[in-house]
């Protein structure tokens, strides 16, 4: 039997720690064998007061199936969770005075936008005046124009406007966390962006603690303060973008975070130099005691090339395309070393004529894994900027 | 809308709106319908009607009668039973078979996904209904059935008489239904197509099991209710071959519905009194269904 005692939270803010987290699912009948285990694998995790903490991850990584367990939608087969100091982890999901926003926004379609908010005092059996004066106080945190939401049906509502009701209806009952499973994966590109910063200022406004779960590290970035980072039902690394991006755990990690992705490719550490193919390409004697002799990988990312038009100017790569994002002023020259793909950052002005680029990257950001696994060797650190 | 915005030029459409020249293919799509309309429904209707005020003999001179054929049916103290006797039968099978798989599928679910399938076959296995009539027959036989086991040797109750009470025998005869028949497995699918974050939703902000069912479930259902129960009002005050092959009206006509009380007095050769049986049904049916509409409005939101 589930508790269903309340939170004596009495402020806004919770923190909330998860340790030793496990769920298993039973696989569905006629499921085909030897899928990935879905769940969560021994996560664990602290969200701090008022904190942001994006979870990122490719579909089937857990990452919904967190939220769940937070929100106590699931329970964890295993480990515990606190809201502050107190275990929440057998607590039913209404106790637990969570907010969740949903990616298809699960606003009652037959009732108005300011029914939908009201749910939660019917449900709790509020005075009317109560549930006045919080309709009145979130109206007014939701921005110009929100009251024009409230009595419309919500079939008429956009996308946007949905999810602003389903925001509005987190905030109406003054949660102590607030779960957000992928707001705005549903809304159209450039409505995206404007509803994420609204999202974002929302949030700084309100300064509760939230997990954001996405699967666009663009938006992870955004809105996170820090970012965690899943896979298969474990959590792989949690940081702030310079963490996740300078000093990745891992390969996995290492690719995920970056668009386009880090070029990851075999290279030969033998007599103190680094071998790509044919190219020995001589290494700063702090990496190289870092490394191991024989086979490793080289990662660098497409802006930490150092490009040069002269023959024996480090790696010739062959160009096999260009791509030009006017929009973001940047180009990106397409090719291969060593059998591998590799993109590399070069200005906008790039000529079309060029076949073949001299490569050779730079030192102070370049990655290191082993040849085989996944087990980063040397990561560069975030830079100093000052 | 910004304001400012240059208004778009929209073309203006062809004079006659590009469909008065095609209006003649309209009337080829529509024919076959009308065709079978007309012959399988509006003419066997009127005809009906203007025979049920005729002696309506299979051969030789038709003569008119005026109301004498419902007059006679009004008098006949079986046609007024008969009426009962299927109004029972409609609002227990109605009860029985179509508000408690409501609930039945909702609580299903609940169940873990192989149970729920499992429970979906039965209700979607297809039973022919002179089969599963033998088949009930042989569970409602006094001696040897095995509901007659359950009652004295499981329950130790005294030999219950099934099919032969005139107490019960409505009751007999619509059972089997809350089994095998089938809309709760339209309820099913229904309830399959609400997405599972409506209840999470209701879930976090604290809403117990009855009160999701009452502010998600139902709603939701109600399209595939209302159509349900319509169906389910035309079809149940038709009742004929289910209690026809169980009991034929027995005993003692406590189970004899309209349409039974009319293939008696068809089969007696009374012609004009079976059609004035039957338009007197028509009535009530359409009486019954225009107040089901009006009663019960189809919630513009859904």
């Amino acid at each position: 039997m589930r508790a269903t005692y309340h939170l004596p939270l009495t402020t806004l803010m919770a923190s909330v720690t998860l340790t030793n987290i496990t769920k298993h699912y039973t696989p569905p009948v006629g499921a085909p064998a030897g899928l990935p285990p879905s769940g969560l694998e021994n996560v664990s995790l602290t969200i701090a007061d008022g904190e942001t903490v994006s979870v990122v991850g490719p579909s089937g990584c857990g990452k919904s199936t967190l939220l769940k367990v937070i929100a106590g939608l699931e329970f964890a087969d295993q480990g515990k969770i606190l809201y502050n100091n107190y275990d929440v982890t057998q607590l039913a999901p209404q106790a637990r005075g969570v907010g969740m926003v949903f990616q298809d926004y699960a606003l009652y379609p037959s009732k108005e936008g300011e029914d939908n908010l009201g749910y939660y005092f019917e449900v709790r059996k509020k005075t009317p005046e109560e549930k006045e004066r919080r309709l009145r106080e979130t109206a007014d945190m939701m921005g110009i124009g929100f009251e024009l939401l409230m009595d419309r049906k919500v079939d008429t509502l956009s996308g946007g406007e949905k999810q602003r009701v389903g925001i509005a209806r987190c905030i109406v009952r003054e949660p102590n966390v607030f779960l957000m499973d992928e707001p705005i994966s549903n809304l159209d590109a450039k409505l995206r962006e404007s509803t994420r910063t609204e999202i974002k200022k929302l949030l700084k406004k309100f300064g509760i603690t939230t997990l954001y779960v996405t699967h666009d590290q663009q938006e992870a970035i955004f809105m996170g303060d820090r970012i965690a980072v899943m896979r298969l039902g474990r959590l792989e690394q949690i940081g702030t973008f310079d963490e996740l991006y300078y000093s990745p755990a891992n390969l996995f990690v290492a690719t995920l975070i970056g668009t386009p992705p880090l070029n990851v490719i075999p290279a030969e550490v033998r007599d103190s130099a680094l071998w790509l193919g044919q190219t020995a390409l001589p290494l700063p004697a702090d990496i190289m005691d870092k490394l191991p002799a024989g086979a490793v990988r080289l990662g660098v990312r497409p802006e930490a090339w150092m490009v040069s038009h002269q023959p024996g100017d480090g790696i010739p790569m062959p160009v096999s395309r260009v791509e030009r994002l006017y929009t973001e002023r940047a180009a990106f020259a397409g090719g291969q070393i060593s059998g591998t793909a590799v993109n590399v950052l070069v200005p906008l002005d790039f000529p079309e004529s060029a076949k073949q680029i001299h490569l050779q990257p730079d030192w102070t950001q370049v990655y290191f894994f082993a040849a085989t696994g996944e087990t980063a060797l040397h990561t560069p650190g975030a830079p100093d900027l000052f | 809308m910004t304001i400012g915005t240059p208004a778009i030029e929209t073309p203006t459409p062809p004079v006659d709106g590009g469909k008065t020249a095609n209006r003649w293919q309209y009337w080829i799509f529509a024919i076959p319908a009308i065709i079978f309309q007309f012959f399988w429904g509006w003419y066997p209707m009127l005809i009906a009607i203007f025979l049920s005020m005729t002696n309506a003999p299979i051969r030789g001179a038709i003569t008119f009668q005026g109301l004498g054929n419902f007059e006679r049916l009004f008098a006949d103290p079986l046609v007024a039973d008969s009426f009962k006797i299927t109004f029972i039968y409609a609002a227990l099978s109605i009860t029985l078979t179509f508000l408690i798989p409501i609930f039945v599928a909702i609580l299903l679910m609940e169940m873990p996904p192989n149970l729920m399938r499992v429970m979906m076959l039965l209700w979607f296995v297809p039973l022919s209904g002179i089969a599963s009539t033998i088949f009930w027959q042989y569970l409602y036989n006094e001696q040897f059935g095995i509901l007659q086991y359950i009652a004295t040797g499981v329950l130790g109750m005294p030999p219950q008489a099934f099919l032969s009470s005139e107490r019960w025998v409505l009751f007999w005869l619509v059972f089997p239904g809350i089994l095998m028949f089938g809309p709760g497995l339209y309820y099913m699918t229904g309830l399959q197509s609400i997405p599972k974050s409506y209840y999470e939703a209701a879930e976090i902000e604290g809403a117990g099991f009855w009160r999701k069912i009452w502010t998600i479930s139902l709603p939701r259902l109600r399209p595939i209710i209302s159509m349900t129960l319509l169906f389910s009002i035309i079809g149940t005050m038709q009742e004929f071959s289910f209690p026809d092959l169980m009991t034929r009206g027995g005993p003692n006509g406590a189970s004899r519905t309209v349409v039974m009380y009319m293939f008696n007095i068809l089969s007696n050769g009374r012609y004009g009194d079976a059609t004035a049986l039957a338009v007197m049904l028509f009535i009530v049916i359409m009486a019954m269904v225009l107040v089901y509409r009006t009663v019960y409005k189809d919630d513009p939101d859904i």
